[in-house]
């Protein structure tokens, strides 16, 4: 199919972003295309990230270990993960991170749920969902 | 929702709606899902002076008319017959009408573009696709 190649779905390890993750896989058995896991770990704002000073490694060990811990969420809820299925993690603010994502990889059709963690962040700035579906060229697919 | 049992394009006869109508094409080719195509006469009770001045009868007329023109104006573009598709015709909110069929049925997956034919009005109430990821069941994807 010549709309899209890979099929990139965002992942917190919400219950929202499992249930994108089920949609996603099922149509990248459908079409064919490659599936990605994609993490963000969302940096504080920084005066936080001022007050408790974290260095770059630790940020950078802490992203690590927040993609590990929900890819193996997903990969323990979904049993039926294509085999060449590729994981990446990122590190901001996830819809600019994803935005950035998919400026970088055109042909891809990106799935996410409609809420993620963020509840209260949601309601003051518009939620996560929201800023992708507003400003992204690819296709966008949101799954309840 | 794991299978999509149908995919449904929502279609206005705008450009948007067309390329929506495409991507939703090509996915139903892929995956073997049948294709719906949904057409609203819009005639919402606050905005339709038009329809009040319509009987019943002229007002199904205008209604069928309106949407024959569209889905096959939208089938001739990706070189479909009618009776590739399932077409759809009703009249209402657009938004409201496009949420009550998707909620009908299980499994519906919903193709729509960003942009309708309506301007003034996406601006100011929110535009159609706007009403329907907020509210929709399901999987909803978004085409530019």
């Amino acid at each position: 199919m010549s709309e899209f190649s890979r099929i990139a779905v965002a992942v917190d390890g919400s219950d929202g972003s499992i249930r994108a993750a089920r949609v996603a896989s099922r149509l990248s058995r459908d079409t064919g295309s490659r599936l990605t896991l994609l993490h963000v770990y969302p940096i504080l704002p920084s005066e936080i990230m001022g007050a408790v000073s974290l260095t770059a490694e630790e940020i950078e060990r802490a992203k690590k270990s927040s993609a590990e811990r929900v890819f193996k969420v997903v990969e323990d809820e979904l049993s039926d993960l294509p085999d060449d299925v590729e994981r990446t993690s990122l590190l901001g603010d996830p819809a600019e991170e994803i935005l950035g994502y998919l400026e970088e990889h055109s042909g891809t059709l990106m799935v996410m749920g409609r809420r993620g963690r963020s509840k209260i962040q949601s309601l003051l700035l518009g939620s996560v969902s929201d800023k992708v579906v507003r400003h992204a060229r690819s296709p966008v697919t949101l799954v309840t | 929702m794991e299978e999509i049992s149908e995919i449904v394009v929502a279609v206005d006869g705008s450009d948007s709606a067309l390329r929506a109508a495409r991507f939703a094409h090509g996915l139903s080719r892929v995956s073997g899902s049948p294709l719906t195509l949904l057409y609203v006469l819009p005639a919402s009770p606050m905005d339709s002076a038009w329809v009040a001045a319509l009987t019943a009868d002229e007002l199904a007329r205008a209604r069928e008319e309106a949407g024959r023109t569209v889905i096959q104006g939208v089938c001739e573009k990706l070189g479909l017959t009618e009776s590739d598709v399932d077409g759809v015709i009703v009249s209402g909110d657009p938004a409201g009408e496009i949420i009550d069929y998707l909620s009908e049925g299980s499994g519906r997956m919903c193709v729509m573009g960003r942009r309708g034919r309506s301007g003034f009005g996406a601006l100011l109430l929110g535009s159609v696709s706007d009403k329907v990821v907020r509210h929709a069941p399901g999987v909803v994807t978004l085409v530019s």
